[in-house]
């Protein structure tokens, strides 16, 4: 049952949060700023915030998208401007709308509630008083707002695919979810990619020996340099393909990612399911947020062809959220310096000409 | 809600809290924007029949008049906003079309309806400009209550923050509004006044398959059953904005619905088919807009007389399979003979059409 407990139980016993008591406030999971912009970017949780109409702040994943489709250049309203080439959502414009969001540590507060007037009262509540009687801001919460009573918990998904995301970028994987795909294929919900060109030019750089996220790509020049080092994984496969869900028992539609011949693992990320289909691996987790991961029974078909032109233009893709590190008038300058003019066509040229070590070099002039 | 609303209800958020004007947005729970307002929703509705969703709103905490519960409340809304991203996007005719009606909602509750098109590649079709414009005029008569359409954020947030410092019926606000409905206009005469149609409305209308017989004006459109049942296709959504916007072209051509009445004709259609889609869409929003509207009347084939018989059996069967996008021609071909047989009046409605 996904309950608070269980969220809370996920965060500390898979990814390692440490579980800190607050009185009168309760049982939180605490993050450092930039693991918690992560957390709340791709769960769509937001911080605590009485000002904004719902009582929080909302980051989500889709402000920052770049292309909707694979092995397309098509840019889309998120990420940048389309109509001027101008960054319109990034971290560093985030900071400058709610400062608090880099200002750390942060606490991740499950609440349960039935009535959604309710709920939104208690967080008044909570946040008047923090306000009046703690030290901590009511800044330095992101809440998971769990219906309870409801058999139906769809709104979940999200934090699954976070939780996959995360734990694979510690593992040295580059993860993404909702992303970019092929005409009437679907979205996977989440997938993770080995890239060591990339791992490599981050490490020569001083940005840690880890994955990353791709939204945790953009954060290098709000949050700084991160020293991370991953744990060392030997047998790391090209890519993976996960598709969560919270209602139904099974993800068929995996089959339709895998017929693509792409990704060379595919899992259903299914909690409380004890054992998987035929098609995929599974990995599931128990009321004690233990995480159990259950290998498929036989190496997907790759396509080598096609994952090598996919593996191509996910390249191109992922330099977009490195050069998301700068504002706009810094990509201006790098457009003068490089001899390119700001326009879709000319900006992706760079970023396929460019290569990741460049790029990042480029990038950490500005942290 | 598509993955682009966010980024639109982003991009509106900015302009903030303007008090007296507050925020109303669902980003965290995307489902409360279907409720009603007087239920804390972002959806409006007129005499038992719902416009559609919004995606943002500014209210003052003061009683208003809740026209469709009949109940007063202690949110008054005073600027709606539906977004949509459709200029960048291959659908950018059709899908501007689509959404008309979730703002509209608004402007029947004398509230002011925005409609805001995120600039793009593309740009805003005259007509939807015309058919706002139209539409503010027949439902309103306070000037700072109408139906705005824009590409232009900064419209919106003039108008938000000269509201919120000078009221809702200043004379500052109203320069605004003027403003925008005047660029909104230019765009409408600049097309309308064009080589094509020299401010001409029954050739303006006939570029838009509404065509004026002595029964009075039909719009042709093509679905068929499948389109409907099919939620892929949107259908209800294109053709509910078609109704609307025609319906408006017509009164802004100075034509008197009552006596010219207007025909929405859907020659690919029975008269059963259109009964089972009432039954199986009988909770559907877009389907009730456009069985509720005494502004049009919906004809089927089965309303037609004087079709050719060899036609008309091609109507009924070879029409309901073929692929319409690789048979254009041929779907072409059958609403031009329609539209000529009304012109002509060798085609006429039946009597108890």
């Amino acid at each position: 049952m996904i309950n608070k407990q269980f969220v809370l139980n996920i965060l500390n016993k898979t990814l390692g949060f440490p579980i800190v008591d607050l009185s009168r406030i309760g049982r939180t999971a605490k993050l450092s700023a930039r693991e918690a912009f992560l957390y709340s970017t791709l769960t769509a949780h937001g911080y605590l915030d009485t000002t904004e109409p719902e009582k929080r702040f909302f980051l989500k994943r889709d402000y920052y998208r770049v292309f909707n489709q694979a092995e397309e250049f098509e840019l889309q309203e998120g990420l940048m401007s389309v109509s001027d080439i101008s960054f319109s959502c990034t971290p560093n414009i985030n900071i400058v709308e709610k400062p608090y969001i880099c200002e750390g540590p942060k606490y991740i507060l499950p609440i349960e509630y039935t009535k959604y007037a309710v709920f939104l009262n208690k967080l008044e509540e909570i946040s008047a008083y923090l306000n009046d009687k703690s030290t901590i801001s009511p800044h330095d919460f992101i809440i998971v707002p769990i219906r309870t009573g409801q058999s139906k918990v769809s709104e979940f998904e999200a934090f699954f695919e976070y939780v996959i995301s995360f734990y694979f970028s510690k593992l040295g994987y580059f993860s993404d979810t909702q992303i970019p795909f092929y005409y009437a294929v679907g979205t996977p919900d989440a997938a993770i990619y080995d890239i060591p060109q990339l791992r490599e030019a981050l490490k020569k750089n001083g940005l840690g020996q880890r994955g990353y996220s791709l939204i945790e790509l953009m954060t290098i020049t709000t949050f700084g340099l991160d020293k991370f080092v991953a744990t060392e994984s030997s047998n790391r496969v090209d890519s993976a393909v996960f598709e969560v869900k919270t209602i139904q028992r099974s993800a068929p539609q995996i089959k339709k990612y895998i017929k693509t011949g792409i990704f060379n693992k595919a899992f259903e990320v299914i909690p409380f399911k004890s054992n998987g289909e035929e098609y995929a691996g599974l990995i599931s987790f128990k009321q004690n947020g233990s995480m159990v991961i259950i290998e498929e029974n036989s190496t997907q078909k790759v396509n080598t062809k096609k994952q090598s032109k996919y593996l191509k233009w996910l390249d191109i893709y992922i330099k977009f959220y490195l050069l998301a590190n700068l504002k706009t008038e810094e990509l201006e300058k790098v457009s003068k310096l490089y001899k390119f003019s700001l326009n879709k066509k000319d900006l992706i040229n760079f970023l396929k000409e460019t290569d990741y070590n460049s790029l990042i070099k480029t990038i950490i002039k500005y942290v | 809600m598509s993955k682009t609303d966010d980024i639109i209800k982003r991009e509106l958020g900015r302009t903030g809290d303007n008090p007296p004007l507050f925020r109303r947005v669902f980003v965290g729970s995307s489902k409360h924007d279907q409720k009603l307002w007087h239920m804390g929703g972002l959806s409006f509705g007129r005499d038992g029949v719902v416009y559609g969703s919004n995606d943002f709103a500014w209210y003052k905490k003061e009683k208003w008049y809740d026209r469709f519960s009949k109940t007063k409340i202690d949110s008054k809304p005073v600027i709606v906003i539906e977004g949509s991203h459709c200029l960048n996007t291959k659908s950018w005719g059709n899908a501007q079309l689509q959404r008309f009606h979730h703002a509209y909602g608004a402007l029947l509750n004398n509230v002011l309806a925005i409609y805001y098109l995120k600039k793009g590649k593309y740009p805003i079709r005259p007509d939807l400009m015309a058919a706002a414009l139209s539409a503010s005029d027949v439902h309103s008569d306070r000037p700072t209550v109408c139906y705005l359409i824009t590409d232009d954020i900064s419209d919106i947030e003039q108008v938000v923050k000269t509201m919120s410092k000078y009221g809702e019926d200043s004379k500052e606000l109203e320069k605004i509004i003027y403003r925008i409905k005047a660029k909104m206009n230019k765009v409408f005469l600049r097309f309308f006044n064009s080589k094509r149609f020299g401010g001409d409305w029954v050739k303006y209308l006939e570029s838009r398959d509404v065509i004026k017989s002595s029964f009075g004006w039909f719009k042709i459109r093509g679905p068929r059953y499948k389109n409907f049942t099919d939620s892929s296709f949107r259908m209800g959504h294109i053709v509910v904005g078609e109704a609307l916007i025609t319906k408006y072209l017509l009164i802004k051509a100075g034509i008197n619905l009552k006596k010219e009445p207007f025909y929405y004709l859907f020659p690919f259609l029975e008269k059963s088919e259109l009964e089972k889609i009432s039954v199986s869409k009988s909770h559907d929003k877009e389907w009730k807009i456009l069985r509720s509207s005494n502004a049009w009347k919906i004809l089927t084939v089965d309303d037609l007389a004087g079709l050719d018989k060899d036609f008309e059996n091609k109507l009924r069967t070879i029409f309901k399979t073929i692929d319409l996008n690789k048979n254009r021609r041929m779907r072409n071909e059958a609403v031009s003979t329609i539209r000529e047989g009304l012109i002509s009046g060798e085609i006429t409605i039946k009597k108890n059409g």
